[in-house]
């Protein structure tokens, strides 16, 4: 099994294209109503500094998801 | 005269509250932090087209609700008799913003989109065309920037000319194709351009939330913050107290002069006046430096940074940083 490329992957300063939010995850819906849809473009910014927590632009915000969380957000390669 | 209802919904933090008060002239608490209103708040105002009462409900990303203030929010706009809901949306981040506006359309008529935050959008190099707009979404669509008025008019205009002629329902399908159909709108009505201020405040967030800037400017500023609420509050004090303790002894020498009982001036002055004078004196100061300052810090929008920076110690406890911020309070 491959392992999935996963938000918490993605490089501080890059962007990439969002599939899905994991039925796995907690927040699912909050992060769906953030804006975290099939197709959306996320960015990723800068982390607390002790990697539990990472800043992400999206949909001209910016917004903050654990580590755990970004683990079930699904991104396309 | 026509009196009319209307609902004013919105995500967090795109100034619902500041549109409501410069319309009723009330002053409900606003902030630059996400959930600052937590339940509804009702007020009047009356333009030439006639009366409204309008209902401030709090912030919500989603008619699918997961915390109780977006209950109060969904209710209110579900099961509520309003002639006309108002969706206020932020005009930085219309892709996000139009889902709850599309969702609110296929479960009431009389909607109106306020594009706010115009000029703060501008200054960051986005423009949307709120005429394109509201072709798209097939509701009026009015441009404001609330905190100085700007479109305020045409927002009454377009409230009662919604809830006269009110906007059909529109399906707006599940959830993903609700969320597609937004992105596909704000796309189209958004142009971007580069802006030097949107790359200011990157790199500000950068030093602010930074492993160890992060956490130096907030003690600083916890710092100076307490510091100049004691020292500030030094002079103040000595002053507020010493005319409260003026005031005790002329209260007492008054009272002692028409021959009160000393168990009463006792128990007037020296218990019950003496010791509110006490508190006042030396509470009053440094609360009313104090507040300010956090206000001001809050309308900067620091405090998110706060919760940010402190998230993984609250982490610990299960909980999350916001929870750094009531503490404060």
């Amino acid at each position: 099994m491959t392992e999935l490329y996963t938000l918490d992957r993605l490089e501080s300063g890059n962007e990439a294209k969002i599939i899905t939010v994991l039925d796995t995850c907690s927040i699912k819906n909050r992060l769906f109503d953030l804006g975290f849809t099939n197709g959306a473009a996320v960015r990723a910014l800068q982390s607390d500094g002790h990697g539990s927590l990472r800043a992400y632009e999206i949909c001209g915000t910016v917004v903050a998801v654990r580590k755990e969380d970004a683990q079930k957000v699904a991104l396309s390669i | 005269m026509k009196a009319i209802k209307v609902t004013l919904a919105g995500n967090p933090n795109v100034g619902k509250s500041t549109v409501f008060n410069y319309l009723t002239k009330m002053n409900q608490h606003t902030g630059n932090w996400a959930g600052k209103t937590v339940g509804c708040a009702r007020g009047f105002f009356e333009c030439e087209m006639g009366k409204a009462e309008i209902t401030d409900i709090p912030g919500t990303y989603s008619l699918y609700s997961i915390s109780y203030d977006e209950d109060v929010a969904r209710d209110a706009i579900e099961k509520g008799d309003a002639d006309c809901t108002v969706v206020v949306c932020d005009a930085s981040g219309l892709e996000r913003n139009l889902i709850l506006a599309l969702q609110i359309m296929s479960v009431t008529r009389g909607v109106v989109v306020c594009c706010n935050l115009m000029d703060e959008a501008k200054s960051r190099g986005i423009t949307v065309d709120t005429e394109l707009l509201s072709e798209k979404l097939g509701v009026p669509v009015v441009g404001a920037s609330a905190i100085s008025g700007e479109g305020m008019d045409k927002l009454c205009e377009a409230m009662f000319y919604a809830a006269d002629n009110p906007s059909d329902i529109r399906e707006c399908g599940d959830k993903e194709k609700t969320a597609l159909d937004a992105r596909t709108i704000a796309r189209s009505v958004t142009t971007f351009a580069d802006s030097k201020k949107r790359e200011r405040e990157r790199k500000l967030d950068a030093f602010l939330t930074g492993k160890y800037t992060g956490m130096l400017g907030m003690l600083l500023l916890l710092f100076l913050v307490l510091w100049i609420t004691v020292f500030g509050a030094n002079k103040p004090s000595e002053l507020l107290t010493g005319f409260l303790f003026w005031v005790g002894s002329h209260l007492r020498s008054a009272l002692v002069s028409v021959g009160a009982p000393e168990f009463v001036v006792g128990s007037l002055v020296d218990g019950a006046y003496m010791t509110t004078a006490w508190v006042v004196g030396v509470m009053l100061p440094p609360m009313a430096i104090f507040f300010p300052l956090f206000t001001l810090l809050e309308d900067l929008g620091y405090l998110p940074r706060v919760a940010f920076n402190l998230d993984y110690i609250f982490k610990r406890c299960g909980s999350c940083g916001k929870q750094a911020l009531t503490m404060c309070y």
